[in-house]
């Protein structure tokens, strides 16, 4: 495994007319905890998406768990998302038809080698590792935004992936709750010896990363380069 | 767990669910009774050449006679030469020869059609099986049977005295024959010797014919089916312009156009509707698609590769399309027990059951009635089932062929 996690090289990204990333470089090495921050509009969250392999970028080069991610096909990039990045989203999105345990299970549907009792047995003690053991089988609309988030890093750790990605991950909650959030997901990348980059606007968070990257119009201000 | 969670998803949007399944359910509905109810109609429609089986029913173009009054030959029935019947008995193929004759008596205030015919199967035995009251006629008998129609009209029943051509018959039975779907009908049927002897006699036949007692105006030949088309084509050519030679084959050219819209319109209505089902499935799922971008956006970010979601997309709609087909099936059938049977009344051809066009009943003794059942056909309904499982599963695969571009700005935050 190499010691680094994610490699950012000369990275651009254009929305027709407007530039948002302008030659990214940024090195995240393995089981750190790296907070990029900056105002609206700086292309943090879109670097995250970028680093996620959701959004291509149009120059540059990107590699993950030593993937070129441009190398990689849409179903190779979904495998490589499944089996080594876990993503938490501002919104929480998770699935509103299914239960907090079925949307935990969501990214092992095509996992082999192991059982569906494996699998769901898995998820039940990760669920209760955020402490939902009682809300395992409630719907996202019957659970606070807490919980949600709480579901949402279950969901996103179940796979035991080497990256956690967080965009605004507290953006959502008050700050209580958005605390105790943080709080979960930094004790649950340092349990799983987890890569975290978290995109935030919160210095808060910042305050207590390995790394703090600080972005502004589209290139890299602060941080390690 | 894909069934699970499609079944999930489905009841979760219950409302656009219950929409698209009652749209397939409708279009099946539909293909499946439109179609069961024309196949019905067309049964009908073929009621009456069914009838005539293999027969051929051989007259000749004659004249109008100078007064129309007594008893006369109608304009399609002249006499039928000797030669001719025993050349059309001699033929290949022809099992037997009914000879008959066919007459109108026309009076001021009333009118009655005749048709004296030999004994057999195709002749007076052909009557014994829709006798509806009395008894059937035998070849010697110097009695008639009516037509129930008739009968009824004129308030007359069995054991009463019919005035034919100035003599007296007595009536020993009541036959149904409109509904029987035979195409040679009269209102009294006698034997034919009968018949023979009042046309000897009858002024306005003899002005026109020399007409003897042996002698025919109809025939009615029995065939054996492979030689029905050379048996036709001979006796075409045996009796020139004036034959008049009506058989199955004929019956389907002057009924061609009926029969083609019977059978292809209930198709017509049917793919109409299929097709009006088939973009609002479409429709319906571009909408639940676009409306679950987000959704498909996280299964993307959680590992799924796109052909995974496409196979639950198309998972989704061909469940809702099986409930959709199998309701279609059911209520079709239901409704079709429920209505039961179709009637149809049709023309006959004018040649085959002439009555004079001055007749005010004219219309209605050209006409016949048949009932059929409605029965739904288990292949239709296969084929509509399947249609409506691969529309929906196409409306999933084309819809959801490629990923969508710009998954990530569905889900990130800024």
């Amino acid at each position: 495994m190499s010691d680094t996690a994610i490699q950012v090289e000369g990275v651009t990204k254009r929305y027709g007319s407007l530039d948002v990333l302008k030659g990214i470089d940024l090195i995240v090495p393995a089981g750190r905890f790296a907070a990029v921050i900056g105002k609206s509009g700086s292309g943090k969250s879109t670097l995250l998406g970028i680093v996620s392999g959701l959004e291509r970028a149009d120059t540059g080069r990107v590699v993950v768990q030593g993937q070129d991610l441009s190398q990689l096909d849409e179903p190779r990039m979904a495998d490589l998302r499944r089996r080594a990045i876990g993503i938490v989203f501002q919104n929480f999105s998770l699935i509103p038809s299914l239960s907090a345990l079925e949307n935990v299970l969501l990214p092992t549907f095509f996992e082999t080698g192991s059982t569906a009792a494996d699998r769901r047995q898995r998820a039940l003690s990760l669920i209760e590792q955020v402490g939902l053991a009682n809300r395992a089988h409630h719907r996202p609309s019957q659970l606070s935004g807490g919980e949600q988030q709480r579901v949402a890093i279950a969901r996103a750790l179940v796979n035991r992936p080497a990256i956690l990605l967080a965009d605004e991950p507290t953006g959502n909650l008050d700050a209580e709750t958005g605390a105790a959030i943080l709080a979960l997901l930094l004790d649950m990348s340092r349990i799983f010896a987890t890569t975290l980059l978290v995109v935030t606007h919160d210095l808060d968070i910042a305050g207590k990363a390995d790394m703090k990257v600080e972005m502004k119009d589209g290139r890299i201000q602060h941080g390690n380069a | 767990m894909s069934i699970r969670y499609a079944i999930r998803e489905l009841t979760f949007r219950r409302s656009r669910s219950l929409v698209t399944v009652a749209s397939i359910a409708v279009a099946v509905l539909a293909a499946v009774l439109l179609t069961a109810l024309a196949a019905s109609y067309a049964r009908a429609v073929r009621a009456p050449v069914e009838t005539v089986g293999a027969d051929v029913v051989v007259q000749i173009t004659g004249d109008v006679p100078p007064k129309l009054e007594g008893l006369v030959f109608p304009h399609p029935n002249a006499l039928v030469p000797a030669a001719a019947v025993t050349a059309i008995t001699g033929m290949p193929g022809v099992i037997s020869v009914t000879r008959g004759v066919y007459m109108w008596e026309l009076a001021p205030d009333h009118y009655q059609s005749l048709l004296g015919i030999d004994d057999g199967e195709v002749g007076l035995g052909s009557l014994a099986p829709r006798l509806i009251d009395g008894k059937a006629l035998q070849s010697g008998d110097q009695a008639v049977v009516l037509d129930s129609d008739f009968a009824s009209k004129n308030g007359l029943k069995v054991g009463a005295e019919l005035d034919v051509g100035g003599a007296k018959f007595p009536v020993v039975g009541i036959v149904d024959a409109a509904r029987s779907g035979k195409v040679v009908r009269a209102d009294v049927y006698m034997p034919l010797a009968a018949a023979q002897r009042l046309a000897v006699e009858a002024p306005m036949v003899q002005a026109l014919y020399p007409f003897h007692a042996d002698d025919v105006n109809l025939l009615l030949v029995k065939v054996d089916r492979q030689y029905l088309e050379s048996v036709v084509d001979k006796i075409v050519a045996l009796l020139g312009k004036k034959g008049i030679v009506s058989s199955e084959l004929s019956f389907r050219e002057a009924l061609s156009g009926v029969l083609f819209l019977s059978q292809r319109m209930g198709l017509i209505v049917a793919a109409v509707i299929g097709a009006f089902a088939a973009a609002f499935v479409l429709r319906a799922t571009a909408s639940a698609i676009t409306e679950r971008r987000r959704e498909m956006a996280v299964l993307q970010a959680v590992g799924w590769p796109w052909r995974r979601i496409r196979r639950q997309l198309v998972l989704e709609n061909a469940l809702l399309a099986f409930i959709g087909v199998v309701l279609g099936v059911l209520l079709a059938v239901a409704v079709a027990a429920a209505l039961g049977h179709i009637s149809i009344t049709i023309d006959l051809p004018w040649d085959l059951s002439s009555t004079p066009h001055f007749i005010p009943e004219a219309t209605r003794d050209r006409t016949q009635t048949i009932t059929v059942p409605i029965a739904v056909s288990w292949e239709t309904a296969v084929v509509a089932a399947a249609g409506g499982i691969a529309v929906a599963v196409a409306a999933a695969l084309i819809l959801a062929a490629a990923p969508p571009r710009q998954t990530w700005s569905l889900l990130r935050s800024e």
